[in-house]
Formats: structure tokens, C-alpha cells, sequence
């Protein structure tokens, strides 16, 4: 392998920097409503608002772009930006542009662009500005063979070209323009089914309103390049220093160009694609970078091929590439004594119809940005290329938190990937996370090709399984062509429902025999019965999954519709649909089980001590379960020795997730495929209900699914009829927690292995501290498991003492997890005394006196460089909560003996 | 059928590289500064004891037919002169966890066809295929010679890494039956004359030596730092010669265990030897070191 360079001394001086101001109270950085005063004026005047009122008067996909106008003028105005420093270039940066502070933990501030009465609806569903999910990427290749001027153009002439329609349209058909507002109150009432014409109107005109959008969001990101340019030519003139002037009037060419044309250079297509990630976070779609390393190779490689000094080529391209992922990193908080400001999260509810519910201290570091590297090609081809290693030089050098970086491997890896990477993860100690596309690949192909009837659809399946992509936790998603949602459901409550007929353990005994969360049903007495009463509660909470997202996706257009992300997203632009409105052409809808190892490990002891051996009486472990396992009576000896045994047997003396045994390859396989199999049969019943037109059905169908979608509370038309024929949501399966075991866990009765109200396990991984028969047997425990069914992921969170590990041991965990079948997985290294004093100067800071206070204060800050995996993401240790700290702590694993332990 | 007594799931002291080290159960030295006094018996380890997690619940006495365990004021007495091994008092305990010694009770000995045993660790040796391997040691592994050489046999058979640790003061038989299928040896060499066996002719060793050195890759002496037995020149003298006399040219030095006295506390075996004088100084583990290094020996440190 080429041997990693290091960073350059700018490289490293921006990073500290970025540091040093990540340990400082940064609440004063954010955004408030007042700082976009002026620019809204400003946007008004152009747009000829003389009030709100007229503003609120625009569709909201319009208003959603003109805010988009406001927040990134205000972000370049220079009195703003004294308190927010949005407008600045720090001296030696390469990539310029700064974006606003939010994060997925903290929140997001943008200018209010929903009426009063829109918002007072809303809260009906939790649905506010800020509902907006992210979690997906944009086509940058798209982007990047365009440039946002022509796009913009594009934009600008369907707008035209649709006003022109519009107005053939009003000419051929006066009488219905006539009654237009009335028979738009009818065809609501009809749920639209019988108006050809009131359709082709909404049509006509909504796709105006989306191209409008779009060039006015356009336009607002080339008015903040301008802005940019502006500034660099300014700051060239202040400095002295010769090399320095030429760098910033460099920038300002760069700025100015891509304002007007697309990029041509290696440089010009990274600030291209800053700019627009910039753009995107600005307008609150926290989303990924996609895969970079093939967006931006064809501009290095013209480049590079020409370089006289293509060593010295390479080198600078690295440079650049660092500077790219400070910039990217610059919201970080490394201290955690200031949150409380920055707290900027209301109810929004992104995914159902639930408030904002996330571990927020876990996610104040996360951006929902990752940069994903190797694999295939859409022709399947392998994808590794010279860039796919500068970016792994880069992460090895300036190891930021984020943006996180995964990479494709699988059997094709080449052996110098294969040892790049291990050389990051071993010099990071947690970076990248690997994804297999052993596993992934079959497991998205699989959920495209059903839909396919057609060898073109077949083979477009195939090729946007080979390019897909992860968002910005590690849910797949196709690389700039889909809409991604998603729903978690507890499989520990399937389990409490199968053993305690529909209710969920509760620790409250006026619940009686639980919180009743689904329908009642016989008391199970054999492990058949067990299974069969588990996977009708499956079904009961999949069903319950699977229409919560056709039902809430037709919430999206009105509250947080997407015209600069369906700008270049999928075929927003060939359809003139918003990402809200059908436009991508593909819907990914995943369903993720959460806790899915901790129900495996709860399967496999209620199997062998209650169901097989009958060690034990179902209702006396309930009972324990729901007392922790420790008696309410302290005189009641010999129940707690009797509770103490059930725990330990629990505990220890049986088959765990992680171990590859029979029983435990056994179980996974009931969960993982009654899982699969459920999602199939929840994907055709949802269809039925909401997806087709009736006008082909029989009456009693279309009674019954008209009866049907009113149970579901839904009345509106087919989807359809709404947006578009092709449309429906392709439901992918998977297994994970992110971020939210430790809240997950909340509530929830001791299980084997954890306590009542601790943390679930991380993700798709053992349970801390049960990894008893080495990692070669955990991943042998995937190889058991249909992981190529796992087509909306599932990750195995791995943590192993770094004491006596060389990067060609992290090869030798890399290369076992590919050939096992894994589908993805996260791999930290470090030293468990290291973590055990961060937490406890991370306690002494928060709980502490004054003197235990300052001495955190002091010493904390030396460990800003250390980051783990916490569950969707990367974070500094030092920056999450203690309950995060510890649960990690108690992951370490398979200690490798060393003369040193 | 193989006994063994634990399993080292990841190792880098034991051989090249990453190596899963099976610790087999029986020992005919018996070395005064054994810190597994529990391998000894051929058969299976005594019944552990681990006072610190035991709740005195009287489980155990109420389990075991043969009366092993009793409790009096407030103080767990175990005979094991009665104890059959039949495990009933660890099913028993709320405290102690089947096929491990992290609990109050414990028999880690276990016997498993040869084929179980290696399919429970492959997926671990796949891992470390390609920088590492399995290492036997003990306890002596190659008191279970036919049962070793067909485990040896699998490894080889899927191309991984070999390594035995051996005292070679065993019959040349023993070393005849597996030298085909040894990668590295771990010459556990040592002054046996504290030891039970009382083995004194260090010819039997060197010819030992002899019989598998030239069908492996590299053997590595070990030589056992016990402060006040093994630190005196004459040992050195002695063990340096049959490196001489057999080619050897690496050693390594192993100072005596600080945990040595663990496990004669949880088998009820007595120690015969006391831990903190044992402990070599620093300037007896350089001594050594010198010593080897003048006579050309490549001490690993």
C-alpha cells in the first residue's frame, strides 16, 4: 500500500483550532429569530412581500425555499456573523464557508416559514419545522457534472415553461377556472378520485411551485458563493502575506466560478460539494456526503494524470481533503458545561407522530454526515481508486468524530485496501466502520428486484444495489436516488407480549399484569407456543410500523417539503416532485427492530430454564423480572436465593448472542426471518390499503379497502393517484438501537444480562462483557444468521483493549468479519483505565465540588482526541453523557494477553 | 476425548503472533512454583473455591450427597476428600456459572471429543490465520499425546499455525507422535530437581530436543526466574548448556507469577513456596539476562 503522508502544519493548526474553540461555551454562535430580521426585509423587498401575510400566502414549498434565501444571506451578513462567525475564513483555510451550529442532539434554528394556523394543525402530529429527517445524501455526481447554475437554469426554464401551461390550460378550459376554488373544497371531499381536470390543474401548478422553489433556493446558495467570493478577495487585500493573498484570491476565483459554471478542477468540485452540504445543513437536512470518493475521482484523476509532480499533486489533494473535514467538524462541542444553552430541540417528530424522543447528549456531536468510500460500482465493478486512499490518509491524520467514514469491503477487496483501512482503524482507533457488501448488496438487491417486472427494472435494481450508500447514522440508502424513512420497534416488547398475553411487564402493579399494548392472548406453556404467539405480536407492532409510514409521508409536502435537497436527489427534477411528493422515483421505508440481541439472549434462557428444563415457573421469573430480581420482602430468604439462581442462570448459564451455539443460531433465525417474512406480509396488506386505485377493483373491494383505509384513518385518494404511479415505499428489514439503547432501556424489566431500566445492547452486538469465546465467535454467530436479509442494515458495535494490538490484528478482525457474512460493524480500540478516568472526571465535573471541578476542567480537555462509537455515530468520550460512558465501559472485550497485562 | 482446563481465548505471550492457547489438564512435575497446581491431577482440577462469591445461601450443602460443603459460623467448609465431581453444588449455587471459574464454585476441567473442541475454536483460529495460531500447554499437553496430534492434525489440515509448549523431559514417544505436525515449540525448560518427578538427566531433554528440531520452524526456550531456586548461576549454567547442546537460540525469561499463590487458595492444594520471596529483583532478572546474552542466547524481553 501507498504509505500514509502526514498533515501539514496548516492541517494541523486548523485542527487545533477547531479544538480550542470546541472546548469554549458556544451557545452565543447559534441563530436567533432576531439575527434574521434584516435579511428577511431584505428578501421581502426582492420578493415583493409588503407583509407576512402576502408571504404566508405562498405555497409552503416557496416559503420553505425564500427561508432557505433568508438563512443564507443572514449567515453572510457581517454584523450577524460577529456573534456567529458565519462569515468568516480562518486564516489558512483552504475550503471556506461555515455552517451554522445544529446538530442532531442540540437542534436546528431557521427562519419560520409556517403560518400560525399551519403550525397549530401540526401540532396535532408533532409535525414543526424542524421535523425534517435528514438521513439521507444528495447525487453528487449530479451536482458535480452540473454545478447549481445550471440546475438553477434548469430550474428556471420548466418554471417558464410550466406558467405557459398553465396559462394553455386556463385558456382551453375557462369554465372550470371559473368554479376553481370550489371545486377544489369538492375534490377534497372526494378525495380527488373523479376530477381529471381539478388533477391536471394541481399538477400543472404544483410543478411550477416546485421548479420556482427550486430556482429560488438555488439562487440563495449562489448569492452565499458570491458572498464568499467576496469575502476572500476582501481578506487577500488584508494580508501581507504573498502566498496567503494568492490562496484567498484563488478561493475567490474558485467562488465566483462555481457561482456561474460547474467545476472543473479536483478543488473547484470539493468547494462545490462543501457549498452545498453547507446549504443542506443551513436548510436543516442534516444528511451525509455520500460516496466521495467516486463523486470527486474523475475531477483527480484529469488532474493528476497531467500533474507534473504527481506525488506533490497527491499530497495537496490530501491537504485539501483535511481541510474539507474540518470544516465539515466545525460544530463541535468538546465541553459538555454549556449544552444546556444550546439546547435548541422542540417537539418535532421527523419519523411517526411521536415528540422528539433521542438521547440528545449522545447526539451533540452528530450531524448526520458520513463520507463513504470503496465498494462496487453500479456495474458492479470493484470501486476502489487512488481517492478512496487519500480520504483514508486524511481520517488517519485529522481523526475528527465526524464527518464518521465508512468503507465498502467484501470478498473482492483488494489486499491494499485491506490494509489501509486497518492501518486507519488502527491509528484512529475507531475509524472507519466497515460494511460488507457480502451481505449488504444481495440484502438491498433482494427488496428492489420484487418490485421489478422488467429485465431493464431488474438490472436498474441491480445497479443501484451495487452503488448503494449509508446516511448519516448507517441505515442503506441508494446513493442520491431514494427517500428515506424509517420506524423502530421494540423487539423486547414482542417477547413480553408473547410471554405475558399482549401486555408489557410493568413495574407498576396497578397495571395489574402489565401495560396493555396490544390484544390479549392465551398464557403460552411450551416454547412452540411461545413462537407462534411472538411472531402474531410481530405482525401486530410491523403493521402498526408500516402504516404509520404511508400515513405519515403524506404529512411531509405541507410541513417540510425539500427543494434544494430534490434538486439533485433522485428524479425530483425529471418529475417536477418534491421528495415529499413522490419526486425520487424510490422510497425506502425501513422497518428496525431494536434490542433485538437482548431478546435473542431472553429467548434462549426462557427456552432452556422455563420451556425445556421447567427449572422454572413462567410466572415466578415475570415476577422476578419485574422486581429486578430482588424480593420486595427481605425476610423472604429463600425466594431470593431462588430469584438469585433464575438471574445467574440467566446471566451465565446459558446460550448468549455472541457465542455461536446451536440454540442461540437457532433463535436468531426465528427473529431475523420471522422478521423478513413479517415485513413482506405487512408491505402487501399496507399496499392494498393505501396504494392502488380502486377504479379496477370490484365494489366489494373497493368498499372494503375505502372501509379499510378509514379504520387506518386515512381518507384521502390512492397513493397512488397522489404521488405518482410508480410510487410506493420499498420496505428494507434490520436491527439496531443507534444512540438510544441507554433510553430504550428505560422502563423495561430486567432481561438476561441487564437490569431493570439499563441500557438495551448496542445495535446488533453481544451484550457487554459476555464475549466469553473470542470475536472469532461472534462473528461466527453472523455467519449463522440471514444477514444478506438484513437489507436495512445491522451493525455489530465492537470494542477491544488496544494494549498489544498492531494494525495487522485489526486486519485479521476485519478480514474474519467479511468472510463471515457480517453485515456491518464498528471496531474501537483503547485502554479501559483511560476510559475509567474519563469517566470519572467527567463525573467530578457535573457532580464534584469546586476544587474536583476545576481539576476535570483542566485535565478533561486531554482527551478530546479520543472517539468511540455510540451506537449510530462516532463522539468524543469526553463530550457524552454518563450513562453512555460507563455502558462503554463495559463493552471492552477479548483483552489480548500481553506481557504488559 | 481431551481434558483441558481453560481456554486462553487471545494470547500474544504463548507463541508467535495471536495465538488461542488450550491449557490441558495433567502435570507429572508438579514445579514448586506451578501457578496451576489445579492441572496437576491427570484426571480433573479440584473443586475451586472462591471465597469472596459465596452468600452462604447453603445451596451447595443442600445439593451435594456426600456432605462436601458446610457451613458454621458464618464460614463455608469444603472436604473435598468426599467430593466426587459430580458438579451438584455449582448447578446449585446462585453464584457460580457453569464451565467457568468466575464463580464461587467451579470444575473447570473439561473433557470434549477432540472434533467439538476444535470446531468451539476455529472461528477464533480462522481469525489469526494469518498471524498467529493454537498453542497447547498445560498442565504437560503432551501427557495427552494421541488426543494432541489429532487436534495437531486438524490445524495443519486447515493450515494453521502449530505450537506446543512442552517440559520434553516426557518419553521420546511422545515427541515421536507429533513432530509432523508442530510449527513452534515452547521449551518449557526448567531445573525439575524441586519438582516431584525429581528428573535430573537433562540427556533425556537435549535428545528430546533433538527429535522434533529439525521438522519445525523454531523452537523457544522458556526459562522459569523463581528468586532464591532458579536465580543461581548453576541453573543458568545448566540451562544454557542444553540450549547449547540443541540449537536454541532464543529464550525467554519468565519471572514467577505474582498471582502464583490464586489458585492453591481455590483448590485447597498447599503452596509450598512463598510468593513474595519468590519474586525475582530486578537485578537477578538482568543477571539472567546477561548471562544468556554472554553466552550468545537472544533474550525476547
Amino acid at each position: 500500500m501507498t504509505e500514509f503522508i502526514p498533515s501539514t502544519n496548516r492541517v494541523k493548526k486548523l485542527l487545533d483550532n477547531l479544538k480550542e474553540r470546541a472546548l469554549t461555551n458556544r451557545s452565543d454562535e447559534w441563530f436567533c429569530e432576531e439575527d434574521f430580521k434584516k435579511s428577511k426585509e431584505k428578501v421581502f423587498e426582492d420578493y415583493g412581500f409588503t407583509n407576512d401575510k402576502e408571504y404566508f400566502k405562498r405555497p409552503v414549498i416557496e416559503r420553505k425555499a425564500i427561508a432557505i434565501d433568508i438563512m443564507l444571506r443572514s449567515m453572510t451578513d457581517p454584523e450577524v456573523s460577529k456573534r456567529t462567525h458565519t462569515y468568516e475564513i480562518e486564516d489558512g483555510e483552504l475550503i471556506v464557508g461555515v455552517m451554522p451550529m445544529a446538530s442532531n442532539g442540540l437542534g436546528k434554528v431557521f427562519p419560520n416559514y409556517l403560518s400560525e394556523e399551519e403550525k397549530r394543525a401540526a401540532s396535532y402530529t408533532n409535525k414543526t419545522e424542524l421535523a425534517i429527517l435528514g438521513h439521507n445524501t444528495v447525487n453528487y455526481e449530479k451536482l458535480l457534472s452540473k454545478g447549481i447554475w445550471e440546475i438553477r437554469e434548469e430550474a428556471r426554464e420548466k418554471t417558464e415553461q410550466y406558467e405557459k401551461e398553465i396559462d394553455s390550460f386556463k385558456k382551453e378550459n375557462p369554465d372550470f377556472y371559473k368554479n376553481i376554488d370550489r371545486m377544489e373544497t369538492i375534490s377534497i371531499m372526494q378525495n380527488s378520485e373523479n376530477t381529471p381536470m381539478l388533477t391536471r390543474h394541481n399538477e400543472l401548478v404544483s410543478k411550477r411551485e416546485f421548479y420556482n422553489s427550486v430556482k429560488i433556493s438555488c439562487d440563495a446558495v449562489i448569492n452565499y458563493m458570491d458572498n464568499f467570493a467576496k469575502l476572500a478577495e476582501y481578506e487577500s487585500k488584508r494580508t501581507d502575506i504573498k502566498i496567503r493573498q494568492n490562496e484567498l484570491k484563488k478561493i475567490a476565483a474558485i467562488c465566483n466560478k462555481l457561482s456561474i459554471d460547474k467545476p472543473t478542477t479536483f478543488y473547484e468540485a470539493l468547494q462545490c460539494v462543501y457549498f452545498f452540504h453547507l446549504a443542506m445543513h443551513a436548510s436543516m437536512n442534516l444528511i451525509s456526503l455520500g460516496r466521495l470518493d467516486q463523486s470527486l475521482y474523475s475531477f483527480y484523476k484529469e488532474e493528476f494524470d497531467k500533474a507534473p509532480n504527481k506525488q506533490a499533486f497527491r499530497a495537496k489533494a490530501t491537504e485539501l481533503f483535511e481541510c474539507f473535514i474540518i470544516k465539515c467538524a466545525g460544530r463541535l462541542n468538546l465541553t459538555t458545561e454549556f449544552l444546556v444553552e444550546q439546547d435548541h430541540m422542540d417537539n418535532n417528530a421527523a419519523l411517526g407522530v411521536h415528540p422528539y424522543y433521542l438521547d440528545q447528549r449522545a447526539g451533540v456531536n452528530n450531524f448526520l454526515q458520513n463520507i463513504i468510500i470503496g465498494g462496487l460500482t453500479p456495474d458492479g465493478n470493484d470501486a476502489e481508486n487512488d481517492m478512496t486512499h487519500i480520504i483514508l490518509n486524511a481520517y488517519a491524520n485529522v481523526n475528527l468524530s465526524t464527518p464518521g467514514i465508512y468503507v465498502r469491503m467484501g470478498d473482492y477487496s483488494s489486499a491494499d485496501l485491506r490494509e489501509s483501512v486497518a492501518k486507519c482503524l488502527h491509528q484512529t482507533k475507531n475509524l472507519p466502520g466497515i460494511l460488507n457488501d457480502n451481505a449488504l448488496v444481495p440484502a438491498i438487491h433482494e427488496v428492489l428486484d420484487k418490485y421489478e417486472t422488467t429485465d431493464e427494472g431488474r438490472k436498474k435494481a441491480e445497479k443501484l444495489a451495487n452503488d448503494y450508500c449509508v446516511d448519516g447514522c448507517w441505515e442503506p440508502i441508494l446513493n442520491g436516488e431514494c427517500d428515506w424513512t424509517f420506524q423502530m420497534i421494540s423487539c423486547l416488547n414482542m417477547f413480553q407480549c408473547a410471554i405475558n398475553q399482549g401486555a408489557v411487564l410493568d413495574t407498576n402493579d396497578g397495571m395489574l399484569r402489565g401495560s396493555k399494548v396490544s390484544f390479549r392472548s392465551p398464557q403460552v406453556h411450551t416454547y412452540k407456543e411461545f413462537k407462534e404467539s411472538f411472531k402474531k405480536y410481530m405482525q401486530f407492532f410491523i403493521d402498526q410500523a408500516v402504516f404509520t409510514m404511508y400515513d405519515c409521508y403524506t404529512m411531509d409536502e405541507f410541513v417540510t417539503p425539500s427543494p434544494l435537497f430534490s434538486a439533485v436527489l433522485g428524479q425530483c427534477m425529471e418529475r417536477g416532485r418534491d421528495k415529499s411528493w413522490g419526486g425520487t422515483g424510490m422510497n425506502i421505508a425501513g422497518v428496525i427492530l431494536t434490542g433485538v440481541p437482548d431478546t435473542i439472549n431472553i429467548i434462549a434462557a426462557f427456552k432452556k430454564f422455563v420451556f425445556e428444563k421447567q427449572m422454572y415457573d413462567i410466572e415466578e421469573v415475570k415476577t422476578a423480572m419485574v422486581h429486578n430480581f430482588k424480593v420486595p420482602l427481605e425476610a423472604d430468604f429463600q425466594r431470593q436465593v431462588l430469584w438469585n439462581q433464575i438471574k445467574n442462570n440467566f446471566d451465565y448459564n446459558c446460550a448468549k448472542f455472541g457465542d455461536a451455539s446451536d440454540e442461540i443460531k437457532e433463535i436468531g433465525n426465528f427473529v431475523l426471518n420471522s422478521l423478513v417474512e413479517i415485513v413482506d406480509k405487512s408491505k402487501e396488506f399496507s399496499e392494498k390499503v393505501f396504494l392502488n386505485s380502486l377504479k379496477d377493483e370490484s365494489p366489494e373491494n373497493v368498499n372494503l379497502i375505502r372501509r379499510l383505509r378509514q379504520i387506518a384513518g386515512y381518507s384521502g385518494s390512492c397513493f397512488k393517484r397522489k404521488f405518482g404511479n410508480d410510487f410506493c415505499l420499498r420496505f428494507t428489514a434490520g436491527c439496531g438501537t443507534f444512540e438510544g439503547y441507554p433510553q430504550q432501556g428505560l422502563g423495561v424489566v430486567a432481561t438476561a444480562n441487564r437490569g431493570l431500566n439499563d441500557p438495551l445492547i448496542a445495535n446488533f452486538s453481544p451484550a457487554p462483557g459476555s464475549i466469553k469465546n473470542g470475536i472469532g465467535n461472534v462473528f461466527k454467530t453472523l455467519s449463522q444468521l440471514p444477514m444478506n436479509k438484513m437489507s436495512a442494515g445491522a451493525i455489530t458495535d465492537l470494542c477491544i483493549n488496544e494494549s498489544g494490538v498492531d494494525y495487522t490484528d485489526v486486519q485479521s478482525i476485519i478480514d474474519a468479519f467479511i468472510s463471515n457474512n457480517g453485515c456491518m460493524m464498528t471496531l474501537a480500540l483503547g485502554d479501559i483505565k483511560v476510559f475509567q478516568r474519563m469517566y470519572d472526571l467527567s463525573k467530578d465535573l457535573l457532580y464534584g465540588n469546586e476544587t474536583q471541578k476545576a481539576i476535570a476542567r483542566d485535565e478533561l480537555p486531554k482527551y478530546r482526541d479520543i472517539v468511540v462509537r455510540v451506537g449510530g455515530w462516532q463522539a468524543p468520550f469526553i463530550s457524552m453523557n454518563l450513562d453512555q460512558q460507563a455502558n462503554y465501559i463495559a463493552r471492552f472485550v477479548s483483552t489480548p494477553c500481553t506481557k504488559e497485562n | 476425548m481431551i481434558r483441558l482446563f481453560n481456554i486462553g481465548w487471545h494470547t500474544k505471550v504463548d507463541g508467535p503472533g495471536n495465538r488461542v492457547v488450550l491449557y490441558l489438564q495433567g502435570c507429572h512435575l508438579r514445579c514448586p512454583w506451578c501457578h496451576s497446581p489445579h492441572s496437576w491431577d491427570m484426571k480433573s482440577s479440584p473443586l475451586l473455591f472462591l471465597e469472596k462469591k459465596c452468600t452462604l445461601c447453603g445451596q451447595c450443602v443442600k445439593a451435594c450427597p456426600q456432605g462436601v460443603h458446610r457451613i458454621e459460623n458464618r464460614k463455608h467448609f469444603i472436604d473435598r476428600s468426599k467430593c466426587t465431581k459430580c458438579g451438584k453444588c455449582i448447578t446449585a449455587c446462585p453464584n457460580s456459572i457453569a464451565n467457568s471459574m468466575d464463580g464461587a464454585l467451579s470444575l473447570p476441567t473439561t473433557e470434549i471429543p477432540v472434533e467439538e473442541l476444535y470446531s468451539k475454536i476455529k472461528p477464533q483460529l480462522d481469525m489469526f490465520k494469518r498471524n498467529g495460531g493454537i498453542t497447547l500447554s498445560g498442565g504437560e499437553a503432551l501427557l495427552q499425546k494421541e488426543d494432541v496430534r489429532e487436534l495437531l492434525l486438524l490445524c495443519k489440515r486447515d493450515g494453521i499455525s502449530t505450537c506446543v509448549e512442552s517440559s520434553f523431559t516426557l518419553p521420546p514417544q511422545a515427541y515421536e507422535s507429533v513432530k509432523d505436525c508442530v510449527d513452534f515449540w515452547l521449551a518449557g525448560l526448567r531445573d525439575t530437581s524441586f519438582g516431584l518427578a525429581n528428573f535430573r538427566n537433562d540427556e533425556t531433554i537435549i535428545r528430546n530436543i533433538r527429535i522434533v528440531a529439525g521438522h519445525c520452524q523454531k523452537i523457544y526456550a522458556r526459562y522459569p526466574l523463581i528468586a532464591s531456586r532458579t536465580t543461581e548461576d548453576t541453573h543458568l549454567k545448566r540451562f544454557a548448556s542444553i540450549m547449547e547442546a540443541t540449537g536454541i537460540t532464543e529464550v525467554e525469561i519468565m519471572r514467577c507469577n505474582p498471582n502464583m499463590e490464586l489458585f492453591y487458595t481455590l483448590s485447597g492444594i498447599p503452596c509450598k513456596l512463598e510468593q513474595a520471596s519468590s519474586i525475582p529483583t530486578d537485578r537477578q532478572f538482568q543477571k539472567a539476562c546477561d548471562f544468556f546474552e554472554s553466552r550468545h542466547i537472544t533474550v525476547k524481553k
